[in-house]
């Protein structure tokens, strides 16, 4: 089955840009979260005066966030989706064309 | 063991509960008849829609410890309780990102397919299937007493019982259904738990006028701890707990197999990161409904929720249905306490034969097929030794269960399987894909490293050393991932470069075939 030159595919300037494409939208949204994550429970370990405090109403601090964090999942994976289907899934195709026409 | 029946059955519920095994086992007859190859046995046949999907993945994350633990663990101490959820969710992330659609292209039944891409086979297999094993073991034990538990409280059958019915149940799934029975019992439930939790949420806010501000009010003034109840503190007393178990349960996901091997039953690359999207979707929705629930069940029971939520607080859900209902004795709180307790029920059952597929997959297709015939064996022999090995996987996990008894601490069991899938798998899995120097010695050692120390860390945890909640334990943590997680890294780190060997070939393979999906199994390319 392995007929494909792995090396050069891997080497080639079509493949290249789909892994920068990818690694444009993965490392950004991976600190979002590791961020927004990190610094959630950062607070709600040292910070938990803080976190008690109610801004709105009787919604605290450490809901508020907890609440914030699930907008920020469904935020993150809603652009991904998006990336995906505009940016990566046409440079793989372009990928697997160029390879089927070898 | 006694094998009286039980002293106070409740009938409604288990009508209900017999509604759901006569239901899913129809649809168990009716997977068996579609699943001949090894495709079908562990992906499903690789035909099953991203929507599908999602809901299965979801499914597969709301557990019975996901719905009745994280509302009880709220009503009892607040804000603390909702941490694993949230941390379950952003879980996804590192998931959708990193793993779904590089796992649906370069592999093909199990998790130690990708890992083992570009690793010698043998060794890097072994590892692989021992940590899938470990996961598999301490979560299937952990649910099979939480149903046992469950169903002794909520229908009154003896937790013998109880545990039988769910073992039985759950192997009759998987050994005749595979995964196309898997993952249709997994949609099922997730569909009755998602409504279930929506309008048991939605009518807990009806009765705070749909306020939630006003619900929150209540809640911190009935638990007696004013605005501390909504902050964190009272369940993870020590800061370093909270950020421990946080960082396991937000680094676990992506080295838990049966959810990682979901991703094999769908159609492509798209298909597979399409279905963590609905799945992230799916538990998002699933968690505010459940918060709401914690928060109100103690805004309307108050303490005198607290004998009737047991220890833990986990029959608080079912018994502020009952209240919604109105109350012990009225037809309504009886109905929706039954319905509920089914609900629970099924997600159990849904649950734990996922995890039995899994495991039965690290026996099956990794350890019998790959390590000792490297690779030769025929497929229906595969299937063979992946259903009698589920079978006694099942056995032993309802013997352990039956061993451990309904009093076992079932939070550490979980725990365990969360900090072994985060130190163990994770950091394999990972280098695997992105770090090109990585090699065979690498991923044995950063398995091991994970393994030991996470296993290790757990049994000197206070949970369970000198004695169960007891002080002056050794390791002063309920939860080791903030140690073991970077001991896995350095694991894999070390073995890599006290190593010799290069597997940098096979990694711009690996590295096409993961982004592109060419060569793939079942991965047809489009027409130019």
């Amino acid at each position: 089955m392995s007929t494909h030159d792995w090396e050069g595919l891997e080497r080639s300037p079509e493949f290249q840009e789909l892994v920068t494409q990818r690694r444009r939208f993965v490392v950004p949204a991976l600190a979002v979260f590791g961020a927004w994550f990190g610094g959630f429970l950062v607070l709600t370990a040292y910070a938990r005066d803080f976190m008690r405090r109610t801004p709105i109403g009787s919604f605290s601090w450490a809901y508020i966030l907890a609440l914030s964090l699930i907008v920020m999942t469904w935020l993150i994976a809603w652009l991904y989706l998006r990336w995906c289907d505009r940016h990566l899934a046409p440079l793989a195709d372009r990928v697997n064309h160029e390879e089927e026409r070898r | 063991m006694s094998f009286v029946l039980a002293a106070s059955v409740r009938t409604l519920p288990l009508v209900i509960f017999a509604m759901v095994l006569a239901i899913t086992l129809g649809i168990t007859y009716w997977a068996s008849r579609r699943t001949r190859t090894a495709t079908d046995f562990w992906a499903a046949g690789r035909g099953i829609s991203p929507l599908q999907n999602g809901f299965a993945i979801a499914g597969d994350f709301m557990s019975a410890a996901a719905f009745l633990g994280v509302s009880g663990l709220m009503f009892l101490y607040g804000f603390d309780g909702f941490i694993t959820g949230v941390a379950a969710l952003v879980s996804f992330i590192p998931v959708l990102l990193l793993l779904a659609e590089r796992m649906r292209n370069a592999g093909r039944y199990t998790m130690a397919d990708l890992l083992t891409f570009r690793l010698s086979e043998r060794p890097a297999r072994t590892a692989a299937a021992i940590g899938t094993l470990f996961v598999a073991a301490f979560y299937l034990v952990a649910q099979m007493i939480a149903a046992g538990a469950l169903i002794e409280a909520l229908a009154g059958l003896s937790f013998t019982v109880a545990v039988l019915i769910t073992g039985t149940a759950m192997l009759v799934y998987v050994i005749f259904g595979g995964m196309l029975a898997t993952t249709w019992v997994q949609i099922i439930k997730a569909v009755l738990l998602l409504g279930c939790v929506a309008v048991l949420g939605i009518w807990v806010l009806g009765r705070f006028d749909f306020n939630p501000s006003h619900l929150l009010a209540s809640a911190a003034d009935r638990s007696g701890k004013g605005d501390a109840y909504l902050g964190p503190g009272l369940f993870f007393v020590k800061p370093l707990d909270s950020i421990s178990t946080g960082v396991a349960f937000a680094l676990g996901t992506a080295g838990l197999p049966h959810i990682l091997m979901r991703f094999y039953t769908v159609p492509s690359a798209r298909a597979a990161r399409g279905s963590a999207g609905w799945a992230v979707l799916f538990i998002g929705i699933f968690y505010v409904f459940v918060s709401l629930v914690g928060f109100g069940s103690q805004a309307l029971l108050g303490p005198s929720g607290e004998k009737l939520a047991g220890e833990g607080g986990n029959l608080i859900a079912p018994y502020t249905a009952e209240f919604l209902g109105g109350g012990a004795g009225s037809t309504g709180g009886d109905i929706f306490f039954a319905v509920i307790s089914a609900v629970a029920f099924a997600t159990i059952l849904a649950v734990v034969a996922g995890l039995v597929i899994s495991a039965s997959g690290g026996v099956a297709h990794d350890f019998f097929n790959n390590v000792l015939r490297r690779g030769e064996m025929e497929e229906r022999s595969e299937i063979a030794v992946a259903r009698i090995a589920a079978g006694v996987i099942g056995v032993v996990a309802m013997l352990l269960a039956l061993l451990a008894g309904k009093d076992f601490n079932i939070q550490f069991l979980v725990g365990l399987a969360f900090s072994v899938a985060a130190s163990a798998n994770f950091p394999a899995l990972l280098l695997s894909v992105v770090w090109r120097r990585f090699n065979t010695a690498g991923a044995v050692a950063g398995v091991a490293f994970g393994l030991i120390t996470s296993v290790t860390l757990i049994i000197l945890s206070p949970a369970v050393w000198p004695g169960p909640d007891s002080e002056g334990s050794p390791f002063p943590l309920s939860n080791p991932a903030i140690v073991s997680i970077p001991v896995g890294f350095l694991g894999c780190v070390l073995g890599t470069l006290l190593s010799s060997e290069r597997a940098e070939r096979r990694f711009d393979e690996l590295r096409v075939r993961s982004e592109t999906g060419m060569g793939g199994d079942g991965v047809v390319a489009r027409p130019a």
